[in-house]
């Protein structure tokens, strides 16, 4: 493969930086209603990690890693999770009744549908904002002589 | 905690300059770079002001929006901004001054710092460690008690990017020729 990303140094850093940036992503998702954070922090930490991919590595490597066509369906997937969870409240009456048990303070699954809300809201935050810069950093604008032309860069079937 | 009412000016004064450099700045490069100053500045007030959750999102997003404005200013622009010159001035003046009058009536009538008009937070924050065993009391309104809130949120996200991706797609698209 042609190597298109940044110089050797950055890409060594980018790899052992990556999944320490990932890591703290998926816990602050995780733990979200414990310590501060929650889906929509940890999701954009996580596109803030494909992001550094993205610079480091260049397109080929990181939409091997991550198509976008997966994200794509990542993020229609988080939100239809979302409306499901708040759609399953009718089986306690109401939208959105938190009908899980609710367990101990300050264990991990507690607090009933937030854990999995917060799961939700991140994969779909984290899928949404990766698809956006994905498609940015594909499209190019190009100046001919009879205007300016937009293509990608990348052919991908989508 | 005990908030430093100095420090917390001084940020905001640093926060004011970066937005006026990046308004008044020559070269986009620069007027991008002291935006991004004045967001990080801003995350660090959040997290002063007792918002580390608001505090992270804030870091990530202005990290994000810099390389994406920077990767974007790289590429496609070559011509630097003209100065707004003298009627940039007297609007910016104008509008200040407007904005200083509404802000001397407006500190009359504001109640004090951490003594809200609506009631209803008290309650959120008493009940969440309670009802729901979330010790988060912003994630337990974010997602229990003001779940249509963050449904709508996720909408627009979604809307948002449905939108990106068909503006900038190149199957099924009409070339102009």
């Amino acid at each position: 493969m042609k190597n298109k990303g940044m110089s050797e140094i950055v890409q060594g850093i980018a790899r052992i930086v990556f999944p320490f940036i990932a890591l703290y992503g998926i816990s602050l998702v995780l733990y979200g209603h414990i310590t501060p954070g929650g889906g929509f922090a940890g999701g954009v930490i996580l596109t803030g990690g494909f992001v550094l991919l993205l610079l480091a590595f260049g397109k080929e490597y990181t939409f091997r890693f991550l198509p976008v066509k997966i994200a794509k369906g990542l993020d229609s997937a988080g939100a239809l999770g979302f409306l499901s969870i708040a759609l399953l409240g009718f089986a306690g009456g109401v939208f959105f009744y938190n009908l899980l048990p609710k367990g101990y303070i300050f264990h991990l699954w507690s607090a009933g549908t937030i854990i999995i809300c917060n799961i939700m809201i991140g994969i779909k935050v984290a899928s949404a904002l990766f698809v956006a810069i994905a498609i940015l950093s594909m499209a190019r604008l190009i100046h001919t002589k009879e205007g300016i032309k937009y293509k990608q860069s990348v052919e991908e079937d989508q | 905690m005990t908030l430093n009412l100095s420090l917390l000016v001084a940020l905001m004064l640093l926060m004011t300059a970066g937005c006026v450099i990046s308004i008044t700045a020559r070269s986009l490069t620069s007027s991008v770079v002291s935006m991004g100053t004045a967001g990080l500045i801003l995350s660090i007030l959040f997290l002063l002001l007792g918002a580390p959750d608001i505090a992270i999102v804030q870091v990530f997003v202005e990290i994000v929006s810099l390389i994406v404005l920077l990767s974007t200013i790289r590429r496609e622009t070559r011509a630097d901004m003209s100065s707004s010159g003298l009627y940039g001035v007297i609007t910016l003046i104008i509008f200040a001054l407007f904005l200083f009058v509404f802000m001397l009536h407006g500190n009359e009538i504001i109640r004090p710092f951490g003594q809200p008009v609506i009631k209803m937070g008290a309650e959120y924050i008493k009940a969440s460690p309670v009802l729901l065993k979330a010790p988060n009391a912003v994630t337990a309104t974010v997602l229990d008690f003001r779940g249509y809130d963050t449904l709508g949120e996720a909408t627009i996200i979604f809307t948002a990017i449905t939108g990106v991706i068909v503006l900038l797609r190149i199957k099924g698209r009409k070339d102009e020729k």
